[in-house]
C-alpha cells in the first residue's frame, strides 16, 4: 500500500468518525460498558446483551480534587450539596462538580488534635451531620454541619458482646430521627441500633443460621471434639446498610449461599423486601446464572457490599466479586446490570460502593484505581428510571410510553412488556394486556387479565346459556307429552 | 394370480370386519377394566378379550398426545410462552417408546425366571390398557390448563397427577393379576423389574461406548491398509 491511499483513507475514516459523533438521536452509545439484562425461556433466565444504561462520564482522582491521594476508598456518600469521600486517615469533601470543599483528615476532641485513621463507612444526615465509623479505635465520629467534631460515640453502652471481642463499626446509617444504625464487625447477632443519644437499644434485623439435613446428619455422627474443633456456624454478617426516605433500612448480606442477600428492614427487623410473584428463582441477588467452579476466574454467588435507594423506590446493589451493579424497582423486577472489571477507565478494579446523585449520575468508587467513576443515565437508562418513577406514582399511562421507548432501545427487556401490560389493563383493555403480559411472561399478571376476559365472556353469553337450557328443557317436556299422547293413542286403539 | 390375491384381500377384509368391534374394543372393554381392574384384567388374561391392535393403536395415542401435550399446554402450567413453539417430535415419540419397551423387556425378563405366568404380549397389553385412563385424565388436564388462572392451576394439574396416579395402580393390579402373584411377590417384582431397567439402560450405554472403540479401531486398521496396499 502506498502513501498516498493510506492518506486517503485515514482522511475518509476520520471523516466517518467524525460524522458519526454528530449524528443527533445517537445518545444511547454503549462506550463499550457491558450491560445485560435476564431473558426468561422455558430453560430458565439467560443473560441476554442490553444497551448499557449509563454513560461513562469522567473519572475522578486525586489530582483532579487537588488532595494528595485517594488511597483505600471505602466509602463515598452522596448529600443534598457535598459528596464525602472516605479514605485511609482523611475524608474528601466536595460539591457535585467535584470542587473540593474541604480536606478532613482530623480533628480536637477534649483539647487535643487526634488524626483520623482508615474511616470504613459513612452517613450524612439531612441537617449535613456527618458520622464516621473508625474501626481501628472501635468508635463512630459525628461532625457538625461546619465539620467541627460535635460527639464521640465510643462503644455503646449496654451492648451485649463478648470481652475478648473488639467493637469495631464498619458501616453506619442514621434515619430521620436520629437512630444510629452499624454493622460491626465480628458481631453476629444483627446490625447494632443505638439511640440517638449513643446508648445501645437493640439487636436488629437478625441473620438467621440455616443448616441443611447433611449437615445436620454429619454433624450428629462426629464425636465432641470433632465437633469443637469444626468450623463454627456463625450467621452470616451484613455488609453494607441504607436508609430509604420513608425509614426503611436496606442491607446486604455478603455471604455466600444466603438466599435474601438483600433485605428490607421493617421496625420489627423483619425482612419486608417484595420479590418478583410467582418467580421464586429471579429474587434479587445479583447474578441468577453464574459458573460454580473456575480457576482464575470468579465463581459463586455475587457478593453484595454496598446497596443505594432513590426516592422512588429504585435500588442499585454492587457485586464486589464480579464488579457489576444492579438495579431493581421496588417490586423486585432487575432493570439492568452493568459494569465489568478491568483497567480500562469505565471499568472497574475494586469497586467498594455506589451512589446515586441527583436524578442523573451515579458513582461508583474504586479502590483499585483510587477514583471516583461518574456515570450519567443516557436515554435508554432514562427511560427506564422515569417508567419505575411513573409506576411507583401509580401514574401507569405515562409508564406506559417510557415503557415502550425502553422497549424500542431493547426488545429483550421482558419486563418493560409487563410495565405496557399494566397500563392496558387499568385502562380496561384486557386482551391486549394479555398479550403483553404473555411477552412478558408473567403468569401471574396474564392470570390477572386472562380472569377479566373470562369473566367477560362469561357475561356476554350468559343469556344465550341460559336460553339454550330452558330450550333444551321445553324440548324434553314436548318430546314426553308426544310420547305419552303416543301410548294413549295406541292403548285405545 | 389376480383372482387370487383378490380373495385373500376379501377374505381379510371379512376377518377384520369379524374381529373388530370398535365399541367393544376402544370404549366398552376399557371402562370395564376401569371400574372392575381385577376381573377385567383376568378377562384379558382367560378370555382373550384384550386386543394387541388396540394396544399398538394406543402406542400412537400416546406419542401424539405427548406431542400435542408439548405443542399446546397453558401458559400457566408451563410458564413460558412462545409463538413460534417447535416440538423436538422425534424426541417426543422416542421419550414415549422407549421406556414402554424397557419396561416390558424388563419386567418379562424378570417374571420369565421368577414363576410368572404372564407373556410379553399380555405385559405390553396391561401396560396399553393401564395407560387409558391417564390418557383420557391428562386429556382433561391439557384442555383445562388452557383456561386456567393461577390460582386454579391446582385443578389442572390435580388432572395429570390424577392421571399418573391411576396408571400406576391399573399397571400394578393388571401385572398381579396376568403373572399370579401374591401381593409381596408382585412389589418384589416390581422393585426387581426397575432395577433391570437400571441395568439395560447401563449395558446399552457401555455397548454403544464400546461398539464406537471398535469401529475406530477397525476403521485404523482399514486405512493403514488402504494406504499400504
Amino acid at each position: 500500500m502506498d502513501k498516498r491511499t493510506m492518506h486517503i483513507r485515514a482522511i475518509v475514516s476520520a471523516f466517518v468518525l467524525m460524522l458519526s459523533c454528530c449524528i443527533p438521536g445517537y445518545a444511547v452509545s454503549a462506550d463499550g460498558i457491558l450491560s445485560y439484562i435476564y431473558y426468561y425461556t422455558d430453560e430458565g433466565y439467560h443473560p441476554v446483551l442490553s444497551p448499557s444504561p449509563y454513560n461513562f462520564v469522567k473519572s475522578v482522582n486525586a489530582d483532579d480534587l487537588g488532595v494528595e491521594g485517594l488511597n483505600e476508598i471505602n466509602s463515598i456518600f452522596v448529600s443534598d450539596q457535598h459528596v464525602y469521600i472516605a479514605c485511609n486517615g482523611k475524608i474528601v469533601i466536595t460539591d457535585h462538580n467535584f470542587n473540593l470543599k474541604k480536606e478532613l483528615a482530623g480533628f480536637s476532641h477534649n483539647g487535643q488534635e487526634q488524626a483520623l485513621t482508615n474511616i470504613t463507612g459513612m452517613w450524612v444526615t439531612d441537617e449535613e451531620e456527618l458520622y464516621a465509623c473508625e474501626p481501628s479505635k472501635g468508635r463512630i465520629l459525628h461532625f457538625s454541619p461546619d465539620w467541627s467534631i460535635k460527639r464521640v460515640l465510643e462503644k455503646p453502652e449496654g451492648i451485649i458482646i463478648p470481652e475478648n471481642i473488639a467493637y469495631q463499626p464498619l458501616k453506619v446509617a442514621v434515619d430521620s430521627v436520629g437512630r444510629i444504625y452499624v454493622v460491626a464487625n465480628n458481631i453476629y447477632e444483627g446490625l447494632v441500633e443505638i439511640n440517638p443519644d449513643g446508648s445501645f437499644l437493640r439487636y436488629f434485623g437478625v441473620v438467621e443460621v440455616k443448616y441443611t439435613p447433611i449437615q445436620l446428619f454429619w454433624r450428629r455422627l462426629q464425636t465432641a471434639e470433632q465437633r469443637a474443633r469444626s468450623r463454627l456456624w456463625l450467621p452470616v454478617n451484613f455488609s453494607n446498610l441504607s436508609i430509604d426516605k420513608y425509614d426503611f433500612v436496606y442491607a446486604t448480606v455478603a455471604g455466600s449461599g444466603d438466599e435474601q442477600p438483600i433485605r428490607k428492614l421493617n421496625a420489627k427487623g423483619k425482612n419486608i423486601l417484595r420479590y418478583p410473584v410467582g418467580k421464586d428463582d429471579a429474587i434479587p441477588q445479583g447474578d441468577l446464572k453464574y459458573n460454580h467452579y473456575g480457576l482464575r476466574v470468579p465463581y459463586g454467588k455475587s457478593t453484595l457490599s454496598a446497596i443505594d435507594i432513590n426516592d422512588y423506590g429504585l435500588y442499585i446493589v454492587l457485586d464486589t466479586k464480579r464488579s457489576r451493579i444492579f438495579a431493581y424497582d421496588e417490586d423486585g423486577y432487575m432493570l439492568y446490570a452493568f459494569g465489568e472489571a478491568g483497567t480500562t477507565q469505565w471499568r472497574f478494579q475494586l469497586p467498594v460502593d455506589v451512589k446515586f446523585m441527583g436524578e442523573d449520575m451515579l458513582l461508583v468508587a474504586d479502590r483499585g484505581s483510587e477514583t471516583i467513576k461518574v456515570f450519567k443515565l443516557n436515554d435508554y437508562g432514562r427511560s427506564i428510571h422515569n417508567a419505575v418513577r411513573y409506576q411507583s406514582q401509580f401514574e401507569y399511562d405515562l409508564a406506559m410510553e417510557e415503557w415502550k421507548k425502553v422497549i424500542d432501545h431493547n426488545p429483550a427487556f421482558q419486563y418493560a412488556y409487563v410495565g405496557v401490560g399494566k397500563a392496558l389493563y387499568r385502562r380496561g383493555d384486557y386482551k391486549a394486556a394479555k398479550d403483553y403480559f404473555l411477552l412478558g411472561q408473567d403468569v401471574y399478571y396474564y392470570s390477572m387479565a386472562y380472569k377479566k376476559i373470562r369473566q367477560q365472556w362469561a357475561e356476554q353469553y350468559f343469556d344465550l346459556f341460559i336460553g339454550l337450557i330452558i330450550l333444551l328443557f321445553i324440548c324434553m317436556v314436548i318430546y314426553k307429552i308426544i310420547k305419552r299422547l303416543k301410548f294413549q293413542v295406541r292403548m285405545e286403539a | 394370480m389376480d383372482a387370487f390375491a383378490q380373495h385373500r384381500v376379501t377374505r381379510i377384509i371379512e376377518t377384520l370386519k369379524f374381529n373388530i368391534d370398535l365399541k367393544e374394543d376402544f370404549i366398552k372393554y376399557p371402562f370395564y377394566i376401569i371400574s372392575r381392574p381385577f376381573k377385567g384384567f383376568s378377562d384379558l388374561k382367560y378370555e382373550n378379550r384384550g386386543k394387541l391392535y388396540f394396544a399398538i393403536a394406543l402406542v400412537f395415542l400416546m406419542c401424539f398426545f405427548n406431542i400435542y401435550n408439548e405443542m399446546y399446554e397453558g401458559f400457566v402450567l408451563t410458564g413460558y410462552h412462545n409463538e413460534n413453539k417447535t416440538v423436538n417430535t422425534i424426541y417426543v415419540i422416542l421419550m414415549t417408546v422407549i421406556p414402554i419397551l424397557l419396561f416390558v423387556v424388563a419386567n418379562w425378563s424378570v417374571t420369565a425366571v421368577a414363576n410368572g405366568s404372564g407373556k410379553m404380549k399380555e405385559i405390553f397389553m396391561v401396560y396399553a390398557y393401564a395407560s387409558y385412563p391417564k390418557i383420557i385424565l391428562s386429556l382433561a388436564g391439557l384442555v383445562l390448563s388452557n383456561f386456567v388462572t393461577v390460582e386454579e392451576a391446582a385443578f389442572a394439574l390435580f388432572f395429570y397427577s390424577l392421571g399418573t396416579v391411576a396408571f400406576v395402580f391399573y399397571l400394578f393390579v393388571g401385572l398381579v393379576v396376568i403373572h399370579e402373584y401374591t401381593f409381596t411377590q408382585s412389589v418384589l417384582m416390581i422393585v426387581m423389574t426397575v432395577i433391570v431397567m437400571c441395568i439395560i439402560v447401563f449395558i446399552t450405554a457401555l455397548l454403544l461406548a464400546l461398539s464406537n472403540e471398535v469401529i475406530v479401531f477397525v476403521k485404523t486398521v482399514f486405512e493403514e491398509l488402504s494406504m499400504r496396499l
